[in-house]
Formats: C-alpha cells, structure tokens, sequence
C-alpha cells in the first residue's frame, strides 16, 4: 500500500537535518534573517495593508527521525509580522532506532508589536514520532495571533494513525511570566494500546486533525462571542481567560477543518488587527 | 476494551504506601469534602458530558472520571504533584513548577476550578497546619495564582506526607469530587455512586504509578473531548456547578 519504503520516505537521503530559520520584522519590515537549511524563508510582496509577510519552508520536502527543525520570530517593539508556512508540513515514519523529530517555534514580539503565526496542517504518517514545541514571548501590550493543526494520518490514501507519537506543547509567556501552558500527548503501538485509540472514552474518537488557535492580547476577551461562532460544536469550542482567547477543535475531516480554520483566521484577524479577512495567497493556491 | 484489561492487570501489582499517625490524618483532612475549599462546586465539564447524554450511569461516570485522571487535567495535576513534592526544598525550581501547573490550564473555567481551591487551600492549611515553608511561599508567591495541585504538593512536602499517598489521595480527592457531582447531576443512588468509587480505586493505583514515573517532557494530555465539554460548559442554558 505504501508506494515507498518505510525507510525510504524522504528521497533525498535519510542524514540527519538539523535546520533554524529566523526572522525579526521592524519599523520598515524586515530587519533581519538567517538560515540554515532544510529550513528557508521566502518573503513574496505582502498586499497592500498587510503586515509584512515572511513565508518559512523545509526543503527537505519532509522530516523524518533525527531531524530538528526551528524557526525563530521576532517582532520588534512596534512593529508588526505575519509569518505562515508555504505549505503542509510532512512527518514521515520514524525508524525504532533513530531520535523522534523535534520541531521548535519561538515567537517574539516586543511592545506594541503585532504578529501573526499561521502554520499550515502537520501530517502525521503512520509510525512518525514528533515532538513539537512552540514558546511565544509577548509584551502585556502586544498582540499575537497564532494557529497549528495535527492531521493524524494520511487519510486520503486509506491510512490511519495507529502507531508512533506525538507531542505538542504551547508554552506563553506575557512580560516573562507564563500564562498559559498546554501540551498534547498521544502515543499508540499499532495494536490498540494508548491514546490513540478511537475506543477511549473522552479522547479522540473519531477525531483525525486538532487545530489549537490563539490570541494573546488585552482585548481578547472582547472576541469570545465571535470565537464561539468560529469554533462550533460539536467538534469545536472556544474559551477566554487571563488575556487569551483560545479556539480548539478534534474534527473527522481535515479539509473541513481547515475550511474552519481559514474562516476564523480571517475573521478574528480583522477583528483584533483590522486586517483584511483573508488568508495569506499560499493557503489557497 | 483493551486499556481496561491492561489497567485491571496492571492493578494486580499492589504496592504498600507507609504514612505516620500524623500524616494519614493530614491527609485525610486535605481530601476530605468538608476542607472548606468549595470542590462541590465544581464538575470539571461533567456536566455538558451529563446534559448531552454521554454520561448517564455509574459506568459512564468512571470513564468520564478515569479520563480526566489519566489523560486529562487530573492527570497533568498528578504529575506535577509528584514532581513539585520532590523539589519542595527548592524555592526557584518549586516555583517554576508552581507557574506551570497555574499556567496549565485547558479552559477558563477549569482554571478556576484549580485557582480558586488553591487559593483556598493554601489560605486553610497555613491556618489550620502552619509550617514556615508554607509562609515563605505565600510571601513570594503574592498575587499570582496558584493551582491546587502545587500547594497540595508543598504542604504534603513540609509536614512529611509521602509522595505515593499524597498522589493516591489527590486522584481520590478528585475521583470522589467527580463523583459527587455526577450522582448530583445524572442523578444516580448513592450507592452507584459508590460503585464508581471502588472502580476507580482499583484505577487509581497505576495511574498514580505511571504519574510518577512520568518525566516532564511527556506531559501532556490526551483528552480533546473533555477540553470541548468544559468550553461548551461556559454557554450551557442552566448550570448547577461552576465548571
């Protein structure tokens, strides 16, 4: 069933990647960069009333046991960012012997700022193992928007996520104080065991993608009604508390998941950043 | 079902817990519903569970309880109990932990729940129990907020509670609680509701063991359904508990 080799998922080789690409947006847009591949940033002309956009890649068309990856964002005071992925991001079965991937995003953003983080679904292979992390640092007068989805398996090809790991944390700090912390833990070994399972009461039933979005801002409160609107039940929810508003769904179709979670990108940017309701062009070609 | 048996067989392996006079009546005391902490306010989204009609018997009840206990918020509580009481000695990593378990928190309502028994909790116990270590960590610890497991986990600490019964007597605490609530909410008799007592006493034991043999780095949840009822619990039309 699968077309290529377990151990042969990445054609391009199967040494270990070990990438950082880092961004700071200022006054004028971009003010610094830095890469080091698989990791790469493209920066397309951001349409007119946009933040500046940066556009972070992996051109390694995939991660797979031993790889770490790592982007850094950094929104100077005042100043303002978006940054998005260029695309879904593959996880690839990962060897028993080899480390599991470690994917890190730091997100900065100084007084004043305003940042955008949109990353596209992470696919999640059967028997891949991803540990995943994302830190935002914000000053208490900032605002930052940021969304993440897990898709658990490659559901179009018949396949689902049984087997490996899967941990995501969110750590946000505000003036160097922790708010809020979250992290999701599934594991499963291919034969039912562990929380993967479909039977587990209150777990992820027939859920195949979780997105988790966030607001961090001294408004944040002020949306809740509208972030209940964006995030339905039954398969979403959204919440308010400490200058957060928080917006999750466990849905069985990634693609309507994603059509969910565009629409709330798009209305909550023009409610906090009077943005334009809109994805970044990459999300829809 | 597969992870039932495993727990059952996991539960065979009974461990003996070693408390003084003194500490079984600590602990008691600290988990008992009548510490004026306000727990019975409390259901932990247990209630958008019973008015959808997921939970309806006592059975539904122990695998509501057993998900939140062992892959839920309890679960996160059980941990960083257990790691908070081994470096209780130890103000800067304490606090640390203490940070993460106020800032560990699924919904606002939730964080409540935490919030406010640790508040309480810490206010009764330096009254009731005194102990310097408990006064130290009021002063530096301010206005910030506190969850209910880290200041459960520095008492147990300062008056020599031992680690594996002050996890036993959290995920009871917090069973029991749960319990409660949805004997009140199903309704159910009394005696069902202690039915689902002793199934989750036999639970208790291995995840209480796999709590504290988890290293911070797997922490995490794995209960995205629970998440949803304690969201949707906030724009439920009539509510008896506070979370």
């Amino acid at each position: 069933m699968h077309a290529i080799p377990a151990h042969h998922q990445r054609l391009t080789g199967h040494q270990r990647l070990t990438g950082l690409s880092r961004v700071a947006f200022g006054a004028d847009g971009i003010s610094d960069i830095y890469q080091k591949a698989p990791c790469r940033l493209l920066f397309p002309d951001a349409a007119a009333g946009e933040f500046p956009l940066a556009v972070s890649l992996t051109t390694s068309g995939g991660l797979t046991g031993g790889d770490r990856v790592a982007v850094h964002v950094v929104v100077e005071p005042g100043a303002c960012g978006t940054v998005t992925t260029q695309a879904a991001e593959k996880l690839y079965r990962v060897l028993p012997e080899d480390p599991d991937i470690a994917v890190e995003t730091r997100l900065a953003v100084g007084a004043g700022g305003r940042c955008e983080w949109l990353g596209q679904e992470a696919i999640l292979f059967q028997g891949t193992r991803l540990r995943r992390r994302l830190e935002a640092d914000v000053a208490g007068d900032s605002g930052l928007l940021a969304v993440e989805t897990l898709v658990l398996g490659r559901g179009a090809m018949g396949e689902a996520f049984t087997q490996g790991l899967v941990h995501d944390a969110w750590y946000i700090r505000r003036d160097g104080r922790l708010i809020w912390a979250d992290a999701l833990y599934l594991h499963g070994d291919g034969a039912g065991e562990g929380t993967l399972s479909p039977e587990l009461p209150h777990g992820l039933g027939q859920a195949r993608a979780l997105a988790t979005m966030l607001y961090v801002g001294c408004d944040a409160a002020r949306h809740l009604d509208l972030a209940r609107g964006l995030a339905p039940a039954p398969h979403g929810g959204a919440t308010s508390f400490d200058g957060m508003l928080l917006l999750r769904w466990a849905a069985p179709e990634p693609q309507a998941l994603r059509a969910q979670v565009m629409a709330a990108v798009c209305a909550l940017r023009a409610a906090v950043f009077g943005l334009a309701p809109r994805m970044p062009a990459l999300w829809t070609c | 079902m597969a992870t039932t048996i495993t727990t059952m067989a996991m539960a065979m392996a009974i461990t003996t817990i070693m408390l003084t006079e003194p500490a079984l009546h600590l602990l008691l005391a600290w988990t008992s519903p009548s510490l004026p902490i306000g727990g019975y306010t409390y259901s932990h989204g247990l209630e958008t569970a019973v008015d959808d009609g997921r939970v309806r018997s006592w059975a539904d009840l122990v695998g509501y309880v057993d998900a939140v206990i062992s892959r839920g918020g309890g679960w996160v509580d059980a941990v960083l109990l257990t790691q908070a009481m081994r470096v209780a000695h130890d103000e800067l990593a304490f606090d640390a932990l203490a940070d993460l378990a106020a800032a560990f928190r699924a919904s606002s309502e939730t964080a409540l729940e935490s919030r406010q028994q640790g508040a309480a909790f810490l206010a009764v116990v330096r009254k009731a129990w005194p102990h310097p270590a408990l006064e130290a960590y009021a002063v530096r610890r301010g206005d910030w907020p506190n969850a209910h497991a880290t200041v459960f986990a520095l008492a147990a600490a300062a008056h020599g509670v031992d680690e594996s019964a002050a996890v036993h007597g959290f995920l009871h605490a917090t069973s029991a609680n749960l319990v409660s609530a949805g004997v009140r909410l199903v309704p159910l008799g009394q005696t069902d509701g202690q039915l689902a007592m002793a199934e989750l006493a036999r639970r208790i034991g291995p995840i209480a063991a796999a709590a504290r043999a988890c290293p911070l780095d797997d922490l995490g949840t794995a209960s995205p359904a629970l998440e949803l009822c304690s969201f949707h619990h906030e724009t439920l039309y009539t509510r008896l508990f506070r979370s």
